[in-house]
């Protein structure tokens, strides 16, 4: 059998039974009632304890997002069942007395949760030096390291207790990079948003150690709405990474989160995601909808946004974490991995608005499609009749394995100034025979060979995840394409 | 500006007042594909700029007033004129069109090989209409299918419009194993009156098995009267034919400029096509191939130089039905001034297309502060068993290349035009054909002295 035919072999050998996070933890849960109405997102407001204002915000985010409700996007190259909106909990949370205050109080099988996504809490505080803010379903139940962090002036708390205690902060920032009326799903995550990661870093404070979030959706029904801010003040500097889970369910769930960054002069934000929401079982059934806006905003001069992100799960991934370079020398990156395997499909990429003069960008997307596995690239990167010297290299690679997959590219390019130079490329192709067969004939197996190809294939972009991230993605690549890359 | 329903209401009745006079009027079939196209146009409208395939020629600048519909009895052409304008033009079997009506007058066909038909639609569907009916009656794509499921019509809206219009054009057939010498020349030339006239050529072109033919098209006139053209070729290329497509679009600046190439290939054919567009207020060249057969082997090249208030938008789909085609992709721009240039090009590779190779690549040159490209190349791969590849590039002309040429003792003006020159001649070089590389030579040259 020649190293082609077995490895579709193997990948249509490769179930979603493989989903290793797929468990649920049997937990006391509160639900907000069914259905998405005015009351509801009043509900949630005063679930959290909201002022007036962000009630207030919330509403006109909800009454936009009605009006506009017949008209759910269908530009993306997506196949997808039409979304009930009305059929879904839009609150779950765990049920407790008080907040937490320390990790001693929160609920023992929630910790065992965590600890089972590979994320011991405890663990984390005292040894990784990674500050982690888990949201458990709609809310944030633990956050470590936040003494130490206080030290510093750093803010690292969930967003719901960041209204509460900063709401200055929050009032200036929450909605100016992502504003509510921005797309249907921020629209939708505006009026409904439950928790989420609030960081703030202040003037020349470099953060010393990563921050994380995890965020886990365990009730079924539900749909996970979170909002992550990130401000970075001037000459600070920041890592931010997330991590998603969901337990294996039949029906599809919607996750429709926010990521906002705002660099100030000088600012450097690294953000990285690993993305492993449930794909679905290998006939396509289930899995999440993950439907996610992230926009960073360069304000300041010589300001940095770098997004690293690999996406292994969800049945459905549309998203595209872009970059607004306004201030002057700001410098925007992208890289990405995306793995598409039976009926996942994806239709990702980037977009670097390129507005202040030497502005400069880099997009580097590999992406890897197996069995039904459809996956898009769309990209826009824009240089305004501003950006003097404004410089963009886009480099975007797809792998095909087997042949009822789809690999697709649709970069867009607008140039408005002649000093600028904008580059783009991109290829398509499946594993070349010679270089199996080259691998072969030095003595590795086909396994071995695959891996290697896949590994070399992504390893620009798995260079820049940060180490605690890079040792989980690699395995995420194994376990994605199991039996096809070993 | 007036209302879409307004203009909704002038086709309409237009259609009714010239149906029975359009040739093979009597034609069932031809009658009833009319019907179908006159509504479905009615259906859709103008394509706005909401439509994807749309999105960068704007139709409504030019819907300020009715258009005249084009008619042979303004013709009043010199044939200076148009040798003027044609620049010397090369040894060719040629007709000429005035406004989309044939012209008698001013063509040249000169003696045909055997097995060389050259004549109109108008006389075709008299002698021969059972082979119109095969490459007419079926409307070729008038629905776009997009990867997300989406059938949608919008965008096949004008080819729609000249359907039902259209007073027919040229048809050329070529029988099995016929290779002209000479090059056929289509000149479609647009008279203009005090208000704008809108002309629908549609040609027709079938390359039989294992013949080869060149043809070149050029689109001139208008001067600076406003007028529209739409319009639309179809091409056939049968088993192991060759067809050898020019086009030069170079009319005035006041004029609005639309065209359709359907081009479908039988196994072990070869199609390239290159477009040269230099004229018109606003252009929108698009080409639609369709590799149906084994071992088809594609090229769509283009050219685009624009300067003033130009707008200049490429747009092109190569389809991989069958195995082991092949497609290359090589459009370049040169913007000046306030031009506008814009590419968008998809290549889709059907699942049953296995070993297909494509190669797509887009550059631009902007040569002042107000010039502006867009980019867009598309891959849609339903297979794994491809090599695809695109590339796109939008900047200036090279400052270490001007510095070299400088150094050497050659001025500014000079050096810039070598390098521009160089830029598109690895464009104007790969056609096939001799003389057309040194007519379009001649156009750019042409181009580049009315710099100001």
């Amino acid at each position: 059998m020649s190293a082609t035919v077995e490895t579709i072999k193997s990948v249509e050998e490769a179930t979603g039974g493989d989903y290793k996070y797929g468990f649920v933890t049997d937990i006391d849960s509160e639900f907000a009632p069914k259905g998405l109405n005015e009351d509801i997102v009043r509900f949630i407001s005063q679930k959290k304890d909201e002022p007036e204002w962000l009630l207030d915000w919330r509403l006109k985010a909800f009454r936009l997002w009605e009006s506009s409700v017949k008209e759910e996007p269908t530009w993306a190259n997506l196949k997808q069942t039409p979304m009930d909106f009305q059929d879904a909990y839009y609150y779950a949370a765990p049920k407790k007395g008080e907040a937490p205050k320390s990790l001693d109080e929160v609920d023992p099988d929630l910790l065992e949760t965590y600890e089972k996504l590979g994320i011991p809490l405890r663990e984390q505080e005292a040894l990784a030096g990674v500050a982690v803010d888990a949201v458990f379903d709609s809310v944030s139940v633990a956050t470590t390291f936040k003494g130490k962090l206080a030290e510093l002036g750093i803010i690292f708390c969930p967003i719901s207790e960041a209204v509460r205690d900063h709401p200055e902060l929050i009032k200036k920032y929450l909605g100016s990079v992502v504003p509510a009326s921005d797309n249907f799903y921020a629209t939708l995550n505006s009026a409904v948003f439950s928790d989420g990661s609030f960081v703030y870093i202040p003037k020349g404070v470099r953060c010393p150690m990563e921050l994380s979030t995890y965020f886990r959706i365990n009730a079924a029904e539900t749909g996970q709405f979170e909002r992550t801010l990130i401000v970075a003040d001037a000459d600070s500097q920041v890592s931010y990474l997330e991590g998603c889970t969901a337990p294996m369910r039949s029906e599809h769930q919607l996750h429709a989160a926010v990521v906002e960054l705002v660099a100030l002069e000088n600012a450097d934000i690294k953000y990285s995601t690993v993305q492993n929401w449930y794909p679905g079982d290998k006939d396509g059934n289930g899995g999440i909808y993950n439907f996610v806006t992230k926009r960073g905003a360069c304000r300041g001069d010589n300001s940095k946004i770098s997004w690293t992100q690999v996406e292994t799960g969800s049945a459905i991934t549309w998203k595209y974490p872009s970059v607004i370079l306004q201030g002057d020398n700001s410098i925007g990156e992208f890289f990405s991995v995306a793995i598409t395997n039976n009926y996942q499909q994806a239709d990702t990429g980037t977009k670097m608005l390129h507005i202040g003069r030497n502005t400069s960008s880099t997009i580097i997307s590999k992406g890897i499609s197996a069995g039904h596995g459809q996956q898009t690239y769309r990209g826009l990167v824009r240089v305004q009749g501003a950006a003097e010297k404004a410089r963009n290299f886009t480099q975007c690679d797809s792998l095909l394995i087997g042949d009822k997959c789809g690999g697709h590219t649709v970069p867009y390019i607008e140039a408005r100034n002649k000093t600028a130079k904008v580059e783009h490329e991109a290829t398509t192709s499946k594993i070349g025979d010679d270089q199996l067969f080259y691998c072969r004939q030095r003595g590795l197996s086909d396994e071995e060979a695959v891996s290697l190809i896949v590994n070399g294939f992504c390893k620009e972009v798995l260079q820049k995840l940060p180490m605690e991230f890079a040792v989980e993605a690699q395995k995420l690549l194994g376990i994605s394409l199991e039996g096809a890359v070993g | 500006m007036l209302t879409a329903k307004s203009h909704n209401d002038f086709y309409f009745e237009h259609f009714g007042n010239i149906k029975s006079d359009l040739p093979g009027a009597k034609l069932q079939w031809l009658s009833r594909a009319r019907t179908e196209a006159i509504e479905r146009f009615l259906d859709c409208g103008y394509p706005t700029m909401n439509v994807e395939e749309w999105k960068h020629t704007n139709l409504l600048k030019q819907s300020d007033s009715f258009p005249v519909m084009g008619e042979p009895s303004v013709n009043e052409v010199a044939e200076r004129d148009i040798e003027a304008l044609l620049l010397d033009s090369i040894p060719s079997h040629r007709m000429v069109f005035v406004n989309g009506f044939f012209c008698q007058r001013l063509s040249d066909v000169g003696a045909l090989p055997a097995g060389l038909r050259l004549t109109t639609a108008g006389e075709m569907l008299v002698e021969q209409p059972e082979l119109m009916e095969e490459h007419w009656g079926q409307p070729w794509g008038f629905l776009e299918h997009r990867l997300s499921g989406e059938e949608d019509p919008k965008p096949h809206s004008m080819v729609a419009l000249n359907m039902a219009l259209s007073p027919g054009g040229p048809v050329i057939h070529v029988d099995r194993d016929v290779s002209p010498e000479l090059p056929i020349h289509l000149v479609n030339v647009v008279v203009s009156e005090a208000s704008g006239v809108m002309s629908q050529p549609r040609t027709l072109l079938i390359a039989g098995e294992g013949s080869g033919v060149t043809l070149l098209e050029t689109y001139i006139g208008g001067g600076v009267q406003p007028h529209m053209v739409n319009a639309l070729t179809q091409v056939r290329v049968m088993k192991g034919a060759t067809v050898r497509h020019y086009k030069h679009q170079g009319e005035g600046s006041n004029s609005f400029h639309l065209a359709t190439n359907l081009v479908r290939l039988d196994s072990g054919s070869t199609y390239s096509g290159c477009v040269f567009s230099n004229g018109g207020g606003i252009s929108r060249n698009e080409a639609r191939v369709r590799l149906e057969g084994q071992r088809g082997d594609c090229t769509l090249d283009g050219i685009y130089l624009g300067r003033g208030q130009q707008h200049m938008d490429n747009w092109t789909r190569v389809d991989h039905v069958a195995p082991y085609g092949e497609t290359r992709e090589m459009y370049k721009g040169v913007l000046d001034e306030k031009a506008e240039g814009a590419f968008q090009g998809k290549v889709r590779i059907w699942p049953e297309a296995i070993a297909s190779r494509a190669q797509q690549l887009n550059k631009n040159l902007l040569l002042s502060e107000d010039a502006r490209a867009f980019s867009k190349p598309e891959l849609e791969i339903l297979n794994d068993d491809v090599q695809c590849a695109h590339g796109s590039t939008i900047g200036d002309l090279d400052q270490e290349c001007l510095f070299y040429l400088r150094s050497r003792g050659v001025d500014e003006f000079v050096a810039r035009k070598l390098l521009i020159e160089a830029f598109v001649g690895e464009v104007i070089d790969r056609a096939p054909d001799v003389p057309i590389r040194a007519h379009f030579r001649k156009l750019f040259y042409q181009w580049f002295s009315q710099a100001s």
